[in-house]
């Protein structure tokens, strides 16, 4: 194992692996990814999906823009099954959700993502996990750090810089994250229920997102303690009583003012508080962090810093059960 | 089929009368039992070994695997525990095949890709108990607990899901001098008999946890027919001695009719002597079915071999089985289970090395605590490498572990952990409990639960129980059971560290869900520009009224652009943030208005020319 890296990227999800992975092979950067081995049997706690509730146009050029380069890497990598065509409907119950969707609705069909109803077809969703196997990319399953320098399986090494990629590797490394919230969420699988109006459907003010699976079990993720399971059943066709297969507990970032917190803290590159959508940013903060962004990319992200005036950069945010 | 009346070890069942012979119907067909057989046992020993299909494969009927069944217009029971009863006319529950000419003699026929769920938690409770102290199981463990705390003056309340007290424990037989697993079960049984205090609930299985008590399902036996009833208990404190489960190893055709565990095959012999054929081959990993052999054999089975994964397993009941002249094999795996036929390969081969008919396939492996009671309870647990099974962490005040469901092996380190654990849940002094096995150090220790090679068309299960998840990648919608978790570890296909959290996940997710109406409660619009707007247009944006015409409306959230160009969301000057009778109410940045009086709104069915409204 070397002893000296560009990057130490920490994180779990879709968006540390793809991260790495671009940075050691697009931008040819020396990357160790550390991240807990997991099995495909836990319940996921994210469904990437390729479509915030985001109403900046600034986002959503990125986002569009990154979600094309996404696809294209997929799909160059013979992994093109990975991402599949999801259709995604938001229901918003409260006025100010409902406006706050009608322009997000607005912007997004000035990139192209055409939506009628609150009902989005063809949006990129990841299915399957990411894999490095047989990448450039160092991994290994545990780091500490002390002064500076990763412990890695009893070996010092050296890392220029230490990203934490994603809320979970946020969250074990940071004690009061910059401008984010943390957010008890709770995963469900369902038994089969009836057919669901869209793979995706969310709820921003009951704060539940479902996905319905082929075999039509409903993965839920629930945000927040407080009456979860009536907010959950509320939002499912039944039929009823519906049994639960699984059941886990998490917990989740969310960005105070809505939008994602990127940038400098301290020691470590903190990426967090993107919801589900984390992954499709990957291109985009791979060139930031290799030093490649174009200016709106460098704007965007600098704005985004944990640090910064973000008055401009405030987006919607939903409501916190 | 039946063994003799008298065979050898009360193999003929010591549950049976077998003076009062009894008739029932199931499915149309008649069965003969005795009075003390369940429906289950009269069912398996009629002859009939299969539960049904799950796709094209046939699955075994069982202790851990069958049907509820239900007379007409009754309530569904599980037939494991419904005592079988003269004239009763069952059907048994769920979708089954259509029943065509000649179908299997020994099926059930089901259809199992999907199981009824018995719907017991939606069911009001019939009754309400209350005890100082619920003990859930009623092993060496649980009695030794009952035993204790009734000394101690608190009220009892056990629970067993099985017809009978005693466990499992005398399956594994008498070590050296000490009092033999029967001796100390019976002693324990009558003590309770005497003590008010203590309230017995066989039949009975817990089904929902909850702060102070439990919910549990029972079937009632002291009324002109038996019939289930749903039975809140009351208590302070849970003491869970729920046992442990004996694992399946993972081979191709390992849940075909005619494969079982060691432990259910002892209980289907002992208490109610039903064997499932006349010959049987013994698989293992452990000593103690080395005994079991030993005991169909002398009972009248003819054992065509013990294969042990072992390479020369030393033990006293090795050397008993030798001395039976039993034909022994070491280092060897089941490999393939067909119907009658089963074949085993060398250790780290993929190719039969053996194959042998027999009626029915007894395997052995490890045992895996159960801990479901424990989840249910909120409580957590962990894999263990050293001892290759999930087991307890965490700790609740009110809820304590016991037997072997904690951990412990040895049956007098089973009872004294049950005393000692009651003792802890009400706050008072108690010791360790040393768990040692005489003699196990000169005998060979267990290996690991074997694993067999993937074969094309013949599926692999984890476990012996309701999930039927297989080894099949990928199929990760199966409520995986504590079985199912260990052998995925074993496989490959969890990582350990995960193994307790997805253990967790599957095997306590929660009661049923029930619709709701629930809204989110009305709230106030904040005042002012929402904070997604702010900066957007400028500093200090105007409202201006933007119409087209005397009818068009403006959608809130259209773009508006200072001119007909290719719209890039970033270049609007301003939004419509507000319904209008006509047009709609735009914010604008204050720069744009200076050089512009002409629009247009990027409207969902494209641009509209737009002007301000005239005062």
């Amino acid at each position: 194992m070397p002893d000296s890296y560009d990057f130490a990227i920490f994180g779990s999800g879709a968006l540390a692996a793809l991260l790495a992975g671009l940075l050691a092979h697009d931008h040819g950067r020396r990357v160790i990814r550390i991240a807990e081995p997991a099995s495909p049997q836990r319940l996921p706690r994210t469904i990437d999906v390729a479509l915030p509730l985001a109403t900046r146009p600034e986002a959503w050029r990125l986002l569009r823009a990154a979600e094309a380069e996404t696809l294209a890497l997929f799909a160059a990598t013979e992994a093109g099954d990975a991402l599949m065509p999801a259709t995604v409907k938001f229901v918003a119950d409260r006025p100010d959700t409902q406006t706050a969707l009608a322009h997000m609705v607005h912007v997004a069909l000035g990139y192209g993502r055409r939506g009628r109803d609150g009902l989005f077809a063809n949006v990129p969703r990841l299915v399957e996990e990411v894999s490095l196997a047989g990448s450039k990319v160092v991994q290994a399953d545990h780091a500490q750090l002390e002064d500076n320098r990763l412990i890695v399986a009893g070996e010092a090494l050296k890392a220029d810089r230490i990203v934490l990629a994603g809320d979970i590797a946020v969250l074990d490394w940071l004690a009061e994250p910059p401008g984010l919230t943390v957010m008890p969420m709770t995963a469900t699988l369902t038994a089969p229920t009836r057919r669901l109006p869209a793979t995706v459907m969310r709820y921003p003010d009951r704060g539940v997102t479902l996905l319905q699976r082929a075999d039509l079990t409903v993965l839920a993720l629930v945000a927040g303690d407080h009456e979860a399971e009536a907010r959950l059943a509320s939002t499912l066709p039944g039929p009823f009583p519906l049994h639960r297969r699984a059941t886990s507990r998490f917990r989740r970032l969310l960005s105070e003012d809505g939008a994602p917190v990127v940038g400098p803290h301290g020691q470590f590159f903190i990426a967090a508080g993107f919801g589900d959508v984390g992954a499709f940013f990957a291109p985009v903060l791979a060139r930031f962090l290799a030093g490649k962004g174009n200016d709106d990319e460098n704007a965007w992200f600098t704005a985004h810093a944990p640090d910064a005036d973000r008055s401009a950069i405030a987006d919607f945010v939903e409501v916190r059960p | 089929m039946r063994l003799a009346a008298d065979a050898a070890h009360q193999f003929g069942g010591i549950a049976l009368d077998r003076s009062k012979p009894l008739r029932f119907r199931l499915n149309g067909r008649d069965i003969e039992g005795f009075v003390g057989d369940t429906v289950l046992s009269a069912t398996l020993a009629a002859g009939v070994d299969t539960y049904g299909t799950l796709g094209e494969t046939p699955i075994g009927l069982t202790e851990y695997f069958c049907p509820l069944v239900a007379t007409r217009g009754g309530q569904p029971l599980p037939m494991d525990r419904l005592p079988a009863t003269d004239d009763l006319d069952l059907t048994s529950v769920g979708a089954r095949r259509n029943v065509r000419f000649r179908a299997p003699f020994n099926s059930l026929l089901h259809r199992l890709e999907q199981l009824p769920d018995p719907g017991w938690q939606h069911v009001a409770a019939e009754t309400t108990r209350a005890a100082d102290l619920l003990i859930v199981g009623g092993g060496i463990a649980g009695l030794a607990a009952a035993e204790a705390a009734t000394t101690a003056g608190r009220s009892v309340i056990l629970a067993e899901r099985r017809p009978w007290l005693g466990g499992d424990a005398r399956y594994f037989g008498a070590v050296g001098d000490e009092e033999s697993p029967e001796e100390l079960s019976d002693r324990l049984i009558a003590t309770l008999k005497l003590r008010d205090s203590f309230t017995p609930l066989t039949r009975a299985e817990i089904f929902a946890v909850h702060s102070h008590g439990a919910t549990l399902h029972q079937i009632v036996t002291d009324e002109a027919a038996p019939r289930g009833r749903i039975v809140t208990i009351t208590a302070s404190r849970i003491l869970i001695a729920t046992g442990a489960t004996q694992r399946l190893p993972v081979f191709p055709g390992n849940r075909l009719p005619g494969v079982q565990t060691a432990i259910a095959a002892y209980h289907l012999a002992k208490r109610y002597g039903v064997s499932a054929g006349a010959s049987a081959v013994i698989a293992t990993q452990n000593n103690y079915a080395y005994r079991m052999a030993l005991r169909l054999h002398d009972a009248g089975v003819a054992i065509r071999r013990v294969v042990d994964t072992r390479i020369h397993p030393q033990s006293r009941f090795v050397d008993f089985a030798k001395a039976s002249g039993l034909t022994l094999a070491s280092g060897q795996f089941p490999l393939l289970a067909t119907p009658g036929q089963f074949a085993f390969a060398n250790n780290g081969s993929a190719g039969a090395a053996a194959t042998i008919e027999a009626s029915q396939l007894i395997v052995a492996g490890a045992w895996q605590p159960d801990l479901a009671l424990w989840m249910l309870a909120g409580c957590n647990v962990r894999w263990d490498r050293e001892r290759s099974a999930l087991v307890a962490t965490g700790h609740l005040g009110t809820v304590a572990l016991a037997g072997s469901a904690a951990g412990y092996r040895s049956m007098l380190a089973c009872a004294e952990s049950g005393r000692v654990a009651q003792a802890a849940l009400f706050g008072e002094p108690h010791k360790p409990v040393a768990d040692t096995e005489a003699g196990t150090d000169l005998e060979t220790p267990d290996s690991p639960t074997p694993i067999a090679p993937v074969a094309a068309e013949t599926p692999s299960f984890l476990s012996t129980g309701t999930s039927l998840a297989t080894r099949t990648p990928g199929a990760d919608t199966h409520a995986f059971s504590l079985g199912d978790v260990a052998a995925a570890v074993e496989l490959g296909m969890i990582v350990p560290g995960d193994a307790g959290a997805i253990a967790e996940e599957r095997g306590a997710p929660g009661g049923d869900l029930t619709a709701s109406d629930w809204a989110p409660p009305a709230v106030a619009p904040p005042a002012g520009m929402p904070p997604y707007l702010a900066r957007r247009f400028g500093d200090e944006p105007e409202r201006l009224h933007l119409i087209v015409d005397r009818h068009r409306r403006f959608a809130i959230g259209a773009l508006v652009y200072s001119n007909s160009g290719k719209p890039d969301p970033v270049a609007a000057i301003g939004v419509i943030v507000e319904a209008a009778e006509i047009g709609g109410i735009a914010l604008i940045a204050k720069a744009a208005l200076a050089a512009n009086d002409r629009f247009i709104v990027e409207t969902a069915t494209g641009p509209s020319p737009a002007r301000k409204k005239p005062d």
